[in-house]
């Protein structure tokens, strides 16, 4: 241990500062990544000032940090890619420090748990509604700058549509507030949003200020089975035709509904939040957007509760390849996730070459998403110590990509774009003609960040 | 289980953590290693050495198995953990790495 790291532990105590290489080791990756660097120590901040003191420390140092929360990345964001990283965990900052049933909103400290805030909120009938498949683990502040969406994103929207204000330390050891307690808010530049999926590169998020909605007060939803993946994309279509304003619209394809048990079709759950009172009425007309498709209902659910019971298979979009990634290749399987978005109008078409590019490619793949908002996650595995399975993996992932591009989406929807989909990130600018905005991003990280200790190799090289 | 078929079965966590949301230790102490994603990734990367903390880690582990539901990858978190303990008992491999 340097004596600086000494001078560490006499600022923060003892026993926010570990330097020891086994634990090292286990906080210097994430779910996405298979490679990464050794941190200096792991740091685990229990307030601002601690931050503070990281961030001053590192810049006088001339070191970089890593912050992370849970580290359930699907895209590397929090893995530690550079040497003379420290890794600053806020798991240990999950304090709910206000919640307002007029305001409707609550204040927390960013390394809470999604599942354990929305449980608190459940006393007061309100939600935080990002909920990622991996909420019972994600944190809220993991959530903000990695733009996190869910299954609920058709009607509420990803993480940016959620909060209201933050408190960050940025590269210059200062602490700033960014936002507005209120809804409405118009000072200046919008510098909440910058870090809102900045991916850690900006700043440490050490407070924030998130909107709260209240829980439905009646929920409807069917699951239909098709045969054709078109079929249950134009019901999707259809049902903002007929400006039914989904909550939840889900979807498994083919292979991971057969993989999930439930049988060899294309899967979609759909549901909406409702008035008391008109459940068979909304009922209905969701069965008929879906047999009017060549849907067949193959479930109902007139409560929220029922419902999230008939999801639980969508939820195993992420766990059933873990499964069968192991089964078939133990501790080498590698899981990658795409997170591509096309217009809702694109998803037929959009649907259609994504599987065809499975089938050209050969790799095992599941696609399910967040249809309702356009949000697909093919869903592939391979054996990393097979080069030519690895390379054929990551171009089929790229090329999910590409398909988004073309149909006037996004490679990343909710993920970001961390260390994986830094060249699709170029290439998604080049064919927008926006080359420009990558020289923008940098520049904004300069003047948040000028030593340069935040995350790097994220975003961009 | 041997050592090897430790490694061998904790080789198969992808590192999502699932497993630590219904962990009590790791709700107390908010560190990895108190959790058993953390416990589970000692024990793949063990070297025949182990740290104090990491020892530590291991050691508080309830044996619980509340975590062993919630794992995708099926591992057996807690019997895992319960034999790795056993097995540093055993050779008295503990603390013994700086």
């Amino acid at each position: 241990m340097s004596l600086s790291l000494v001078d560490l532990r006499k600022t923060l105590g003892e026993d926010k500062v570990v330097t020891d290489p086994d634990i090292l080791r286990i906080y210097a990756r994430d779910p996405a990544s298979f490679e990464f660097e050794l941190p200096l120590a792991v740091v685990y901040a229990e307030s601002a000032d601690d931050v503070v003191n990281v961030v001053n420390y590192a810049i006088k140092n001339k070191l970089y940090i890593t912050p992370v929360f849970h580290s359930t990345s699907l895209s590397g964001n929090a893995a530690t890619v550079a040497r003379n990283t420290i890794v600053l965990s806020s798991e240990r900052m999950n304090k709910i420090l206000e919640v307002s049933d007029v305001d409707w909103l609550a204040v927390v400290q960013p390394g809470i748990k999604i599942d354990e805030f929305n449980l608190e909120l459940m006393r007061y009938g309100l939600q935080w509604p990002v909920d990622p498949a991996s909420s019972k683990t994600a944190s809220v502040g993991g959530s903000i700058i990695n733009g996190g969406g869910g299954v609920k994103g058709a009607k509420y929207g990803p993480a940016p549509h959620w909060v209201l204000a933050l408190e960050a330390v940025i590269g210059t050891g200062e602490r700033i507030r960014v936002g507005c307690r209120t809804l409405k808010c118009r000072e200046g530049y919008d510098l909440l949003h910058l870090f809102v999926g900045s991916e850690g590169t900006l700043g440490v998020i050490t407070e924030a200020t998130v909107r709260l909605a209240p829980l439905p007060e009646a929920f409807v939803g069917i699951v239909a089975q098709y045969d054709d993946i078109v079929d249950l994309a134009n019901t999707v279509v259809e049902a903002r035709r007929r400006r039914l304003w989904l909550m939840v619209a889900e979807f498994m394809d083919d292979d991971g509904s057969d993989l999930v048990g439930l049988g060899r079709k294309y899967t979609l759950w759909m549901g909406a939040d409702i008035s008391a009172g008109s459940e068979e009425a909304v009922l209905t007309r969701l069965r008929e957007v879906a047999e009017g498709n060549r849907g067949k209902v193959v479930a109902e659910a007139a409560k929220w509760g029922d419902f999230f019971k008939l999801l639980e298979p969508r939820r195993l979009l992420y766990p059933a390849p873990v499964k069968r990634a192991v089964e078939s290749y133990g501790g080498n399987a590698v899981i990658m996730m795409a997170d591509v978005a096309v217009p809702t109008s694109k998803l037929p078409e959009a649907m259609r070459e994504v599987k065809d590019a499975v089938r050209l490619y050969g790799v095992p793949t599941i696609t399910g998403g967040h249809v309702g908002d356009g949000n697909i996650h093919p869903t592939l595995w391979f054996d990393k110590s097979n080069e030519e399975q690895k390379k054929k993996a990551i171009k089929l992932f790229e090329h999910f990509g590409k398909i988004a591009i073309k149909y006037d989406g996004t490679i990343s929807a909710e993920h970001g774009i961390g260390v994986h989909k830094r060249e699709m990130l170029k290439t998604a600018l080049e064919a927008r003609g926006s080359t420009a905005a990558l020289r923008i991003y940098k520049e904004i990280k300069r003047i948040f960040d000028p030593h340069g200790i935040f995350n790097p190799g994220k975003i961009f090289e | 289980m041997s050592l090897a078929e430790l490694r061998a079965e904790a080789s198969k966590c992808q590192f999502c953590g699932f497993c630590e949301y219904a962990c009590p230790t790791y709700k107390t102490m908010r560190m990895r290693h108190f959790g058993p994603r953390g416990r589970i990734n000692l024990i793949k990367n063990f070297d025949g050495e182990l740290s104090e903390a990491a020892y530590i880690g291991i050691m508080t582990c309830l044996v619980c198995r509340a975590c062993d539901v919630q794992c995708p990858a099926g591992i057996k978190i807690a019997e895992v953990i319960h034999d790795f303990k056993a097995y540093i008992l055993e050779g008295k491999i503990y603390k013994n790495k700086r």
